[in-house]
């Protein structure tokens, strides 16, 4: 399977609503293979939309409109995740409509991602699932080109070992 | 395969296989929400800021502030008047030990002899930042932190003396760093930390035990860039206890107060003490503080209560709840009286929810009373899963079948595991009456909106 970055960047921004279901599914998944939680990453996809519909003047005008909706997905998320506990210690179960993700393709592949920590995982997703530059990757997470290199080779490492250590 | 192409192909086949959630209806969002919040301990608002990288800080306070603590933690420090803000500093020796706030001095100090041209460090939120990458790891609180004349300036974490991260200037290139050992070489975290100079660098590596000898630099294509000696003086476990360590050794757990904030990319440590300075202003104007026995003024500041910088340890988005070797009872200040938990509110704001504890009304709730709740919740969450759209009596089932199933798994009766899920609720209820969210927008931390949680939600 290949051209999911090119999906995206043939994303119609010309309005909001050109741009909402498709970017709702694609950053949808993206946020899953990252955030590895399909509740929060509902969550985070639609909060990060709502705030993209509240500024679309500006956000449309930007490189990487789903780069910007992710960028605030993600910091919705971890937002979120501080919370969490109290959150989850609300009286009643928080949703009885959880979505639960499939089997993974390659199980070892699954469990080497699981270990990495939620930075490299991104760099990772953002730069294999989506192929996006490493510029791009960049400006989405906010951080230096260098970084983004530096994190991909470190997960990059990690993976490896562990994929070793399984077999 | 290669292992790139190996995950690549794993992370589509994974991304094509996943159950879309329906796509809202734009009507909903025009309205200003995302998802149905029902059932959420919610904070309106809550979200983003233009950073991912999130910098947590702990603020450590003394309790029973009415009482004179603040003066004899003072007292129990070696005088020191050339020490500014309990900096210890032998400039003969070239050792600096320092925390917090005047950590930054030490690092512009350092930093400034070596390169003569970095105007602002916040090492405060850099040893921060490297303790957030390491996950539990806290530098902060319990390290210290070292200068060399050079620049090179190493932190230590007390206890177990190990040297856990180095900061100094390199150039920009720098992707690798490598710490020799005498028992070989270990790669070092390198880590770029939002408002620090771009020639300073931040490197943190947990377990390191032994003293090494040099820390030299890579570029990309592995190109040596820079190395560093590191002398043997800096390599001394710390002599000198900080400040601040004194109070969390000789004082119970349970005895102390917590604050928690999470700041994002933009505040700077003074930005963090004015707003933290408004915050108690605000809560002094709502919050009957006579009652938790807190003698809080106009000019109180929260550094003026005895503060120091740390880091919960707990952004590891979402692995889990915690990192496996966590007690939630202590990182999240289970049983401290009051916690702030300032965080990034908006791409334009900031926002912060306010917890107030009530000890004394509080059930004393501990780790097992929340694994078993979290146990029993997600067997529920499961329940409520398979059953697609429960009612009151699928619900009520699906109940007794989890604390059931958490019974029989922890050889518990069903009743004491219900009188955990009630303590852990009671706890949760009267949490929630004194939580406070505030809102202000960036630049202008002094604007902070604060009002009762509830009335949000």
């Amino acid at each position: 399977v290949t051209g999911v970055g090119e999906r995206q960047r043939k994303a119609d921004t010309r309005s909001f609503e050109s741009f909402y279901p498709w970017a709702h599914e694609e950053v949808y998944r993206v946020l899953v293979l990252t955030l590895r939680d399909a509740e929060l990453a509902a969550d985070a996809a639609q909060e990060a939309l709502a705030r993209a519909y509240r500024r679309w003047d500006e956000v449309s005008s930007y490189a990487n409109p789903a780069g910007w909706v992710y960028r605030v997905a993600l910091n919705y998320a971890r937002s979120r995740f501080r919370r969490q506990l109290r959150e989850w210690l609300t009286d009643q179960p928080s949703s009885p409509r959880a979505l639960e993700a499939p089997a993974p393709a390659d199980p070892a592949v699954e469990r080497a991602l699981a270990g990495l920590p939620v930075e490299q995982r991104a760099v990772v997703v953002l730069r294999l699932y989506l192929d996006w530059p490493v510029e791009e990757v960049a400006v989405a997470l906010g951080i230096r080109p260098g970084t983004v290199k530096s994190r991909l080779a470190r997960a990059l490492e990690r993976l490896r070992e562990r994929l070793e250590d399984e077999r | 395969m290669t292992i790139e192409e190996r995950v690549r192909e794993a992370l589509r086949a994974d991304a094509q296989r996943l159950e879309l959630p329906p796509t809202p209806p734009l009507e909903r969002l025009r309205a200003g929400r995302s998802r149905p919040l029902a059932g959420r301990l919610v904070v309106a608002g809550a979200s983003l800021a233009g950073v991912v990288a999130l910098l947590a800080v702990v603020l450590w306070l003394p309790s029973e502030l009415s009482s004179p603590d603040v003066d004899s933690i003072a007292a129990s420090v070696p005088p020191d008047p050339s020490a500014p803000h309990g900096l210890s500093f032998d400039p003969d020796g070239g050792e600096v030990f320092a925390e917090g706030e005047a950590a930054r001095d030490v690092v512009w100090r350092a930093a400034a002899s070596h390169e003569g041209q970095l105007e602002h460090v916040d090492f405060g939120r850099l040893c921060v930042g490297i303790a957030l990458e390491q996950g539990s790891l806290d530098v902060g609180q319990r390290g210290s932190c070292e200068a060399e004349p050079d620049g090179l300036v190493i932190a230590h974490h007390e206890g177990q003396g190990e040297v856990v991260a180095a900061v100094g200037a390199v150039p920009d290139e720098v992707l690798r760093v490598v710490w020799e050992l005498p028992d070989g070489e270990r790669e070092l975290e390198l880590h770029e930390q939002p408002g620090v100079p771009q020639r300073l660098f931040a490197a943190a590596a947990s377990g390191i035990a032994g003293q090494p000898s040099r820390v030299v630099g890579y570029d990309a294509d592995g190109h040596e860039l820079f190395t560093r000696t590191v002398p043997s003086v800096v390599l001394r476990q710390a002599e000198a206890t900080p400040r601040y360590h004194l109070i969390a050794t000789e004082r119970d757990e349970e005895h102390r107060l917590r604050a928690t904030l999470v700041v994002g990319d933009e505040p700077t440590i003074d930005d963090l003490r004015a707003i933290a300075t408004t915050v108690v202003g605000e809560l002094r104007r709502q919050v009957d503080y006579t009652a938790l026995g807190v003698e809080v003024t106009d000019s109180t500041r929260l550094a003026d209560l005895g503060v120091v910088y740390d880091m919960p340890g707990l952004e590891q988005v979402p692995e889990d709840f915690l990192p496996d070797d966590a007690d939630p009872t202590q990182a999240w200040g289970w049983h401290a009286p009051f916690v702030l938990d300032l965080g990034p509110g908006d791409y334009d704001g900031f926002e912060t929810l306010l917890l107030l504890r009530q000890p004394h009304r509080q059930p004393n709730v501990d780790r097992g009373d929340i694994e078993t709740t979290r146990g029993v919740d997600a067997f529920i969450r499961q329940g409520f899963h398979a059953a697609e759209q429960p009612d009151a009596s699928d619900q009520e089932r699906i109940r007794s079948q989890a604390i059931a199933q958490v019974a029989d798994d922890s050889d518990l009766s069903t009743n004491e595991v219900e009188q955990r899920i009630e303590r852990v609720s009671q706890w949760q209820r009267i949490e929630r009456e004194a939580a406070f969210l505030c809102h202000a927008d960036n630049p202008h931390p002094d604007q902070f909106e604060c009002s009762p949680l509830d009335e949000r939600r």
